[in-house]
């Protein structure tokens, strides 16, 4: 993993990510090959929420000739994008 | 609109420590979705069907049953008992559906197999189990059984050898691979394998969602759940869900995901048809199939006709309890013999007669309880004893046509012959037709924050101090309680984000199961298919016990009785058996005349400590100020003592007009005959039936619907339309209408059942009398089974005061109960020429009993076994210290407690207080010199591994706890059927068997010489009184308070015995032992104290109302000898109490007195009160229930304590 939690601007089609831009970047999505949603850890978590989760797309992306897999995480409290790469 | 998809795979709060919410929660949210049919397949047992199915009735829903087990080898290993390393072995599981009434019945013993097969508390079910249990039930397979961990692990091969196993053994079209995706990281392609692995072997999936909440918001509770499951602080590796998807999705929702998965609609909508068409198939019918709402007798032998049967009981009851020729009793006998047969219950009558007859056989005591004693057919066939028409005790308020359900009849036998009575039922009717009722534990506030905090990591220290912070209450009103009681916000028990947490989650966890245990009384008989209706597992004592609770075996209709333990009744038997043993008499409480003058004379004195009922400071109060002087006066005194009368203040003028102070008001002289006795105050439930059936001309059991129905405001609003126009009808004036239905509508709701009265007040009859003819055998026996609500050291007080001698303890004596000895009336030698004070002369009209002592018994010695007192009665008599040593086999703490309590002293001739002691006399510090050398003696190079002979018995061993019982019932794993369960449950008992009788050998070699007086100095009394306390928890050779009389004289304290020599307002001070304090509920908030002490002549109460308890609560709660000041409040010619105003700890009061004189005390007692205190808090929420907390002596009495010199 490269890099972890940096933020991503997203857009959706059909409730599954279409494109990405990244660190300046448009990377368009060819494959979602998973998508899962995940709690937290909230006992580790100082604030009393219990329900926060977060919703992730592994999804194959390509900008130009690079090709890539990659985790964009939706967090349902903040309402904010991130992402995690796979090399 | 109707939601077609069926979840088959749920889970409720009934799966214990897994799934997060109620069942008719999980029933609401199917409702809310549109679902007409919903399953419950819970964890291990089916203990919340009953309740499930009754919520799918009320919201219209089709209820499917089946239960999700752990599958485990075949071939269970043998035992491991000791190893039980792994909280949680994460077997894989199946989840087994039933189809109709033979496939319930094929779950219900599937699962009593299961529990019956192996360890208890840990059910392992097997495929071949199943095989013996599969007709008519689906299995589902899913992602957790073993097919799918292997197709998950990429073994396809034995995947398929697996699901070949099942296929075996299952009729077909009756497996299928359940799919469930919780949207996890890689479930979804996992799920598309199975889908696929399914289609490739030809078994059908099915979709389920694995529910284990109803909602989202239950996902946290059942990550927390996961973690107290496996008794570890909560990380990611030990919680099986990663998300809140295993919530009772809608059906549009599940469409989505079967979708999702297998990327085709048309596939998707296959998937969901065949979930549909199983679901439809194991539909239940709460009557037909589950028996709900219909009733299962034993089954009579053949050829009997119930009716005929039980008339002929009846008769010939009647003739023996000389009503033969009563009209009046033979006319009421056909009334009820009629209601019993219009109702379908002869059979149970029978039974329960039945039952009566044998534990009677067993010459066990038996007394029926509760409204049944209003029934001449019980008084006739024995199961009571009150004759219900001298006590116009009605039937109608026990058994009436219009309620159709099953009436009720306790048995309260000896406590201490409880389980003897369950095993004769169970060997009477056999092992197919009984079973013990089970009761659900639920989470309350301090559980939930154990398991909670314990679960969130908090320091166990921390947890401890939180929950205890809190009183009794549910854990939903955490918050409430935390806002509401002033201990609790003043500690800073709420605020951090890690304690909102916590009692966020605590107020999820409400009511939700935790443990299931045994219900204290509760049996269930039945007919031969008793198993097919309900599954049974093992108890704690290895009975087998039904998974369903008292309400839930109601609605089964299946018989229950409740067959109660009572202490008080062990401690008649005990004392009967007694005078027989001491006295040679032959005693017969049951049949003794109910109008004998002494034993009211002595309820009337209000020295009623040990009696039934009638011993607790208020009914003392009442008694005093009430003089009972008859049976009824006894009914009418227990039926006042209630929170509703004395709310109400219905005592007042019941007491005015007994007294003569007031006229009697009896509405009117229609009424006479049912309020006379009462001196017209409405006391009873059968009052209220006969003003509405006198004044309307209705029958009784209509009567009786109408008192149920005045229970609510709708009700009583109707009632009084319904009553007011018929009652006029029968010329009865407005005003007098009016007045009967105010009367009615405010009594309604507090009277209590007058047959239940009369049923308590036999006992109390009973104990009365014999604590006036037979006092010491009396006491022993109360001593013995401790039946009552105070410490035995006051009990022991109390027989001081009727004259009889207090026996110390003596190895070649004491035996394992309280026992009465004949003594002569004067000591010998006279008292006076040792320096003691003779036994008193009883009161004036209070019994004599100094011609009787009583012993001390062994087993209240602390630490000792019931193997070691067992020992010691075998081997007596021991010719010294050694000789015990060598032969009774009693470990070395033990023996050094009874040397302390002076349980050698007579062996070596130890006087009590002699002032001037012998040269050469043998001291208690000189035995426990040669305890000392006895061990090393033993413990030497020749001897080492040389125990004490006995310690390594059977009988030794049989008296540890968790080594199973010797009932001797073979495992049968693997065999064909249940077998008798009785046998199997008992298998798993994790009680301690019985103490055998042992041989003692009667020589030994003695080991060291014989005691060499060291020149020890004795024990001064002080020191004895404080090492019986210590040992035994009582002061035995003299009363604790003896230290501080001169303390007394010179603070001139006020004694129990002179109280009623004080006005009333006057302030006292009074000083004594705290032997009870008791915090009942008061709706406004305000929480009054009431405390008892002892000072030495008898009890005295004191009420602190909330401002007194400022400031004093730490010292109230803690503290064991308390000076208490207050003000004398008179209630009546015999009534007193004390209001209190502030509390000291008596023994730093006496410190003060002894460095600094008496004026420092008064200094003390002048100065204020400090503020709330840790102490303070923790005290507070433990006295803070309705039943009195005893007091028992503190282990660290002497910190502080007065004449302490080389102890």
């Amino acid at each position: 993993m490269k890099s972890y939690g940096d933020p991503v601007l997203v857009e959706l089609a059909r409730e599954a990510p279409a494109q990405f831009w990244w660190r300046g970047r448009r990377y368009a999505v060819t494959q979602v090959l998973d998508h899962w949603l995940v709690r937290g850890a909230w006992w580790d978590a100082p604030s009393p929420t219990l329900d926060a989760e977060q919703e992730i797309w592994r999804a194959e992306a390509t900008a130009g000739r690079s090709l890539g897999v990659f985790d964009l995480c939706f967090d349902w409290e903040s309402g904010a994008w991130s992402l995690v790469v796979h090399d | 609109m109707a939601d077609p998809f069926v979840h088959l795979h749920v889970a409720s709060g009934y799966s214990m420590r897994h799934g997060a919410s109620h069942p008719g929660a999980l029933v609401e949210r199917a409702a809310e979705h549109g679902m007409d049919t919903l399953a419950l397949t819970d964890r291990d047992g089916v203990y919340g069907a009953v309740r499930f199915v009754t919520a799918c009735v009320a919201a219209g829903i089709n209820p499917a049953l089946g239960v999700d087990l752990a599958i485990g080898p075949d071939e269970p290993p043998q035992v491991r008992r000791a190893a039980k390393v792994e909280r949680d072995p994460k077997l894989p599981r199946a989840t087994v559906l039933a189809v109709g009434r033979t496939g319930w019945a094929s779950v219900c013993r599937l699962v009593s197999a299961t529990h019956l097969g192996g360890e208890r508390g840990t059910p392992v079910a097997s495929v071949a189990r199943i095989a013996q249990h599969a007709s008519s039930v689906i299995v589902l397979l899913g992602p957790d059984s073993a097919a799918g961990r292997l197709v998950a692990s990429r073994h396809l091969a034995a995947a398929a050898a697996e699901l070949a196993r099942w296929r075996a053994v299952l009729p077909p079209e009756c497996l299928y691979v359940e799919l469930v995706h919780h949207r996890e990281e890689g479930s979804a392609a996992l799920m598309r394998r199975l889908a696929a692995f399914a289609a490739e072997q030809g078994v059908p999936t099915v979709l389920s969602n694995a529910v284990r909440f109803a909602d989202r918001s239950g996902a946290p509770v059942a990550d927390a759940l996961d973690a107290i499951r496996r008794l570890v602080p909560l990380t990611s590796r030990h919680v099986d869900g990663t998300n809140a998807e295993a919530e009772l999705k809608s059906g549009k929702e599940m469409g989505l995901l079967a979708e999702e998965l297998l990327g085709s609609a048309s596939e998707a909508r296959r998937l969901l048809a065949r979930t549909r068409a199983v679901a439809e198939r194991c539909v239940l019918d709460p009557k037909t199939d589950l028996g709900i709402g219909t009733v299962h007798f034993p089954e009579l032998a053949a050829g009997v006709d119930a009716a005929r049967a039980l008339r002929q009981r009846c008769d010939a009851g009647l003739a023996r309890r000389g009503m033969g020729a009563s009209m009046e009793a033979r006319a009421r006998l056909e009334h009820e013999l009629d209601i019993i047969g219009q109702l379908g219950y002869p059979a149970y009558f029978l039974t329960v007669a039945d039952v009566v007859d044998m534990v009677k056989e067993m010459r066990i005591r038996c007394a029926a309880r509760g409204s049944g004693a209003g029934s001449l057919v019980n008084y006739a066939l024995g199961i009571s004893d009150v004759d219900p028409i001298r006590y116009g005790l009605l039937m109608e308020r026990f058994l009436s046509p219009y309620r159709k359900e099953l009436p009720d009849i306790d048995l309260d036998v000896e406590s201490a012959r409880r389980l003897d009575v369950y095993e004769a039922i169970f060997d009477r009717f056999g092992a197919d037709r009984v079973a013990c009722v089970s009761m659900m534990d639920t989470y309350r506030v301090r559980h939930a924050i154990r398991d909670i905090g314990g679960a969130l990591g908090l320091p166990p220290g921390e947890i401890d101090l939180i929950a205890k912070s809190f009183p009794h209450i549910a854990a939903r009103q955490v918050r409430d309680a935390l806002a509401q009681l002033p201990e609790l916000q003043a500690s800073g028990l709420a605020g951090s984000p890690r304690l909102e947490q916590l009692y966020t989650l605590v107020e999820k966890l409400d009511g939700l199961p935790r443990h299931v245990a045994m219900h204290p009384c509760g049996v269930l008989l039945s007919d031969a298919t008793l198993l097919d209706r309900t599954p049974v597992e093992a108890s704690y004592l290895g009975f087998p016990m039904s998974q369903f609770d008292k309400d839930d075996v109601e609605q089964l209709g299946l018989l229950k009785l409740d067959v109660l333990g009572i202490r008080m009744q062990s401690a008649i038997a005990y004392a009967i058996g007694e005078i027989e043993r001491v006295d040679g008499q032959v005693v017969d409480v049951d049949t003794v005349p109910r109008d004998d003058a002494a034993t009211y004379e002595l309820v009337q004195s209000t020295k009623t400590l040990g009696c039934f009922q009638i011993e607790s400071p208020g009914q003392r109060e009442l008694v005093g100020k009430f003089a009972p002087m008859t049976f009824n006066d006894l009914i009418i005194d227990i039926s006042l003592f209630r929170p509703g009368p004395v709310k109400t203040d219905m005592v007042t003028p019941f007491l005015q007009s007994r007294h003569g102070w007031k006229e009697a008001a009896l509405l009117h002289e229609d009424l006479r005959f049912a309020l006379e006795e009462t001196h017209g105050v409405v006391i009873f439930h059968e009052q209220v039936l006969q003003i509405i059936a006198t004044m309307t001309g209705c029958s009784l059991s209509e009567a009786d619907e109408v008192r149920r129905a005045l229970s609510d405001p709708e009700g009583i609003a109707r009632m009084r339309a319904w009553f007011r126009p018929l009652a006029a009808r029968r010329g009865y004036r407005v005003e007098i209408i009016e007045k009967a239905w105010a009367v009615l509508e405010g009594f309604a709701a507090f009277g209590f059942c007058k047959a239940h009265a009369a049923a308590f007040a036999l006992p109390t009859y009973q104990s009365a009398w014999l604590k006036a003819h037979h006092t010491a055998a009396f006491l022993a026996g109360v001593l013995t089974h401790d039946p009552g609500m105070y410490p035995k050291r006051l009990i022991l007080d109390d027989a001081r005061q009727f004259g009889i001698a207090v026996l110390p303890l003596d190895v070649n004596i004491s035996d394992d109960s309280y026992r009465i000895e004949r003594v002569s009336v004067y000591d010998e030698p006279p008292p006076s020429i040792l320096g003691e004070v003779p036994r008193p002369v009883p009161a004036d009209g209070l019994p004599d009993a100094r011609r009787y002592g009583i012993r001390l018994s062994l087993a209240d010695v602390k630490g000792i076994t019931d193997a070691e007192v067992a020992r010691i009665v075998a081997g007596r008599p021991f010719g010294g210290l050694s000789d015990f040593w060598q032969r009774a086999g009693v470990s070395r703490p033990v023996v050094e407690r009874l040397v302390l309590a002076g349980g050698f002293d007579s062996l070596y001739g130890i006087g009590l207080s002699a002032p001037v002691r012998r040269r050469g006399q043998v001291t208690r510090r000189d035995l426990l010199l040669q305890v000392t050398d006895l061990e090393r003696w033993n413990d030497g190079p020749a001897t080492r591994r040389r125990r004490p002979p006995g310690s390594g018995t059977a009988a030794a061993r049989g008296a540890d706890p968790g080594i199973s019982s010797s009932f001797g019932a073979s495992r049968s794993f693997g065999d064909s059927s249940v077998g008798d369960t009785r046998a199997l449950a008992a298998a798993q008992s994790q009680g301690a068997a019985p103490v055998l009788p042992v041989d003692v050998q009667m020589s030994f070699d003695v080991g060291p010489a014989d005691i060499i007086p060291s020149g020890l100095p004795e024990m001064n009394r002080a020191e004895r009184v404080r090492a019986e306390l210590d040992v035994l928890g009582l002061d035995a050779s003299g009363h604790v308070l003896e230290l501080y009389e001169p303390l007394f004289a010179a603070l001139r304290t006020t004694r129990a015995k002179d109280m009623m020599k004080c006005r009333s307002r006057q302030q006292i001070l009074v000083a004594g032992v705290k032997v009870a304090t008791q915090t009942p509920q008061v709706r406004s908030g305000k929480r009054v104290v009431f405390i008892t002490l002892d000072d030495a002549t008898g009890p005295l109460d004191a009420t602190f109302f909330s401002d007194a308890q400022i400031g004093y609560a730490a010292t109230l709660f803690h503290s064991w000898l308390l000076i208490v000041r207050g003000t004398v409040r008179r209630t009546g010619p015999k009534g007193i109490s004390m209001q209190a105003e502030g509390c000291w700890d008596l023994t730093s009061v006496f410190t003060t007195w002894r460095s600094h004189g008496i004026e420092a005390v008064h200094r003390q007692l002048a100065l204020p009160a400090d503020g709330y205190s840790r102490a303070a808090i923790e005290g507070a929420a433990a006295s803070r229930s309705t039943r009195p907390v005893m007091t028992e002596p503190p282990r660290k009495l002497w910190h502080a304590s007065p004449g302490s010199s080389g102890g």
